[in-house]
């Protein structure tokens, strides 16, 4: 089923409109739940709720991409669950280390952001990222919007894991640079 | 900013950059079926050539007389061998090991700027003079930085530069301290 159909079926209050969803965008959202938390009953859950929430948010909402839109939704169920679990010492999962590798790229660590909100922000990352060359920009986003592991990406990308992290490097130095120059930090 | 709220952050970036991460595939690279063999045999050849250079066969061959060939063929190799450890090291651990900590540091390395190449003095100061105005972030030698700061230290890579009223270089450390870097030629 095309995209405007599914949404159509939630804007008609259609329960078809969460069974065509999760045929179509289950794998997906699942894979990113279990990047995130590593555990098979939280991402199960995580995905769950990503169609409810789907459900509360449409109407009002017609997403311009639904495999974003759900994709979305479960990455921040899931970041909510793991902070959760890690406050209750629980799971492990690629976030440990994209977060530690995404310290590079903060222009000043621990200190209160005052210059950009987090939408500016989000636009300003947007804009870098479309600046990049198609390989840079997909591994990026593949590690830290998919919180894909390096093993995964190297066999996707074709690369090795020493070429996949030193790309990784690079763009995440060019972001730090690209933020200070959007005046992220003065 | 902290890391998990670039993390979170990350998350809002545009839809149809998501939706092309999704499905994007790198291409193929077309194989020849002429410049297969030749490249396996160049790679025997240079296999074979540093073979005979670094055996001590009791001849006059020695590192010393391989390392300037290998900087004329093989220096991009050493050069990404190089970043790639620094990246593994960085990425696999916070830095500690990597990191530039304060008191640790060795002079002689070189920063470059647009307005010419800066000396590390090995000082460590624990806070930047007053005034101090941040100049960008430092870039490995040999990658694109638009704002032409470049480091000869790979663990410095990443780091931000400051400049000092009196015209001096700090490079921020991730282990804390600022590390002195003055203009060629001055005390």
């Amino acid at each position: 089923m095309e995209d405007p159909e599914i949404i159509q079926l939630y804007w008609e209050r259609s329960e078809q409109a969460i069974r065509e969803s999760e045929g179509k965008y289950g794998p997906l959202c699942h894979a990113i739940a279990w990047n995130i938390l590593a555990q098979e009953q939280d991402a199960e859950e995580c995905v769950n709720d990503t169609w409810l929430h789907a459900w509360n948010a449409m109407p009002p909402q017609r997403p311009a991409v639904l495999s974003a839109f759900f994709g979305r939704l479960t990455r921040n169920l899931s970041l909510d669950r793991l902070r959760y679990n890690r406050a209750a010492k629980r799971g492990g999962s690629q976030v440990e280390a994209a977060l530690e590798e995404l310290e590079d790229c903060l222009p000043a660590p621990g200190r209160p952001e005052e210059h950009l909100d987090a939408a500016e922000t989000a636009a300003a990352i947007s804009r870098f990222l479309r600046e990049q060359p198609p390989l840079e920009r997909n591994l990026f986003l593949r590690r830290y919007w998919y919180l894909d592991p390096i093993s995964e990406l190297s066999r996707r990308f074709r690369l090795t894991q020493g070429q996949v992290k030193s790309k990784l490097h690079r763009t995440r130095l060019r972001l730090k640079e690209a933020l200070l120059r959007e005046g992220v930090v003065v | 900013m902290t890391a998990e709220e670039l993390l979170r952050l990350l998350g809002q970036v545009d839809g149809d950059l998501i939706q092309e991460a999704e499905v994007y595939r790198p291409a193929r690279r077309p194989r020849s079926p002429y410049w297969g063999p030749v490249a396996g045999g160049v790679a025997a050849a240079c296999l074979l050539a540093v073979f005979l250079t670094h055996v001590p066969s009791g001849g006059n061959s020695s590192s010393g007389s391989a390392a300037p060939d290998a900087g004329g063929t093989g220096g991009s190799f050493a050069w990404d061998s190089q970043i790639s450890h620094a990246q593994e090291d960085g990425a696999s651990s916070a830095g500690a090991e990597s990191a530039p900590a304060a008191g640790e540091e060795a002079p002689g390395d070189v920063l470059t700027t647009p307005a010419g190449e800066y000396i590390l003095t090995g000082e460590v100061l624990s806070a930047l003079p007053e005034d101090s105005r941040q100049v960008g972030v430092l870039f490995p030698e040999g990658e694109e930085s638009r704002s032409g700061l470049y480091t000869s230290r790979a663990d410095y890579a990443g780091c931000l530069l400051w400049e000092g009223p009196d015209g001096e270089l700090y490079v921020q450390l991730s282990g804390g301290g600022y590390a002195l870097a003055r203009m060629e030629g001055e005390g």
